[in-house]
């Protein structure tokens, strides 16, 4: 098929589409309506729930705060209630951007390069959150062992010496995951932008 | 200020367009559905600031195809959906069995293409001038002539190989 052939099956196909209009006044007054505009699509669900676990956690510790009796674990403590805070928010705000394009006024190009390079920071701040939700995980797995539990876990050296390097493992395979999920998505935002340039 | 009257007329005129856009950055019925509604739903949002200055296609290009950008990367961001009858959207599709099988294979050689390629390709087979093409995309004239050699280039190698 070459291109003048194409260009000749296009004009047969837009005579058909001509021929058979199907929208009718109310199907579009239907598309129009505010009501079928979900909000969550400008964020993404699974953030906005993570975001929600976060927060709730946070305030959470800051409420227990005061079971924290020995500064390491008060340390860790106000680690894990900043990182539950600024984490989600980075993310959520990434979202918004990514999703906040001007469709009327933009060209295809301009659009295209806001559209991508926001994709690009979104991953990237999701690569991060990745690493840091694992350091949180540890971090607020110690914490409420304290405030649940009355347990100090540094000072069960027995435990700590399959704990620690087992943690050094899951750590190691985690990113590699994570490396390997992103690097693909990001080359392609990135051939994008690099072909936009030219 | 349009009127509600204008708008509908205006996208019953077009309708084309939209159904055109929907199913080459969509992957799917389903998709193609959602993509659907969703660029009515972005031509009524910004319809007031559209002020007649360019023709109402080349404004309908333009939000289309921002929206189509987007739709790209939420697949799974899915909202809610009118209760369109697919049946319906599929209506357009022509009816002719060989002639379909055409369109459809036309329309995978298009998709196989990049978000910027697909854009440009589906304004050059509407048949719209360099000029037009460059008031939708942002890209210059000269721009568009090397891209469209390259999309051609590209068409050419991808039919001979399958």
């Amino acid at each position: 098929m070459e291109y003048d052939e194409m260009k000749i099956l296009w004009d047969g196909m837009n005579q058909k589409i001509e021929e058979q209009k199907i929208l009718t006044d109310k199907l579009i007054l239907d598309m129009t309506k505010e009501r079928y505009e979900n909000k969550l699509r400008a964020i993404s669900i699974p953030e906005t729930i993570g975001a929600l676990i976060c927060f709730a956690l946070a305030t959470y510790i800051m409420i227990h705060f005061n079971k924290l009796n020995i500064w390491y674990l008060q340390v860790l403590g106000g680690f894990t209630i900043a990182l539950c805070i600024i984490m989600p928010i980075l993310s959520l705000k990434s979202i918004r951007k990514m999703t906040s394009i001007d469709i009327s006024s933009n060209t295809y190009k301009e659009s295209l390069i806001a559209f991508y390079r926001n994709e690009t920071k979104f991953k990237r701040i999701q690569k991060i959150s990745f690493y840091v939700s694992f350091l949180v995980l540890i971090s607020a797995v110690i914490t409420l062992g304290k405030i649940e539990k009355d347990i100090d876990v540094f000072i069960m050296t027995e435990k700590l010496k399959w704990m620690i390097p087992s943690g050094i493992g899951l750590l190691f395979i985690f990113t590699q995951w994570v490396l390997k999920k992103y690097k693909k998505v990001t080359t392609s935002a990135k051939d994008i932008l690099k072909d936009l340039e030219n | 200020m349009h009127t509600k009257k204008e708008f509908i007329q205006d996208i019953k005129e077009n309708e084309a367009i939209i159904y055109k856009v929907a199913r080459i950055y969509s992957n799917n019925t389903e998709d193609r559905k959602d993509l659907y509604q969703d660029i009515v739903y972005q031509l009524w949002k910004s319809y007031n600031s559209f002020k007649r200055e360019s023709k109402i296609s080349t404004w309908m290009y333009r939000v289309a195809l921002n929206t189509a950008i987007g739709f790209l990367k939420k697949e799974k961001r899915k909202g809610h959906q009118v209760s369109i009858d697919i049946s319906l959207l599929n209506k357009i599709d022509p009816v002719d069995g060989i002639f379909e099988e055409r369109i459809e294979l036309l329309y995978k050689y298009i998709k196989e293409l990049n978000v910027i390629e697909r854009g440009i390709i589906l304004l050059h087979l509407e048949g719209k001038n360099y000029d037009e093409i460059a008031r939708i995309t942002g890209f210059t004239n000269t721009n568009i002539g090397t891209r469209l050699g390259r999309i051609k280039q590209k068409l050419k190698s991808k039919i001979k190989t399958q």
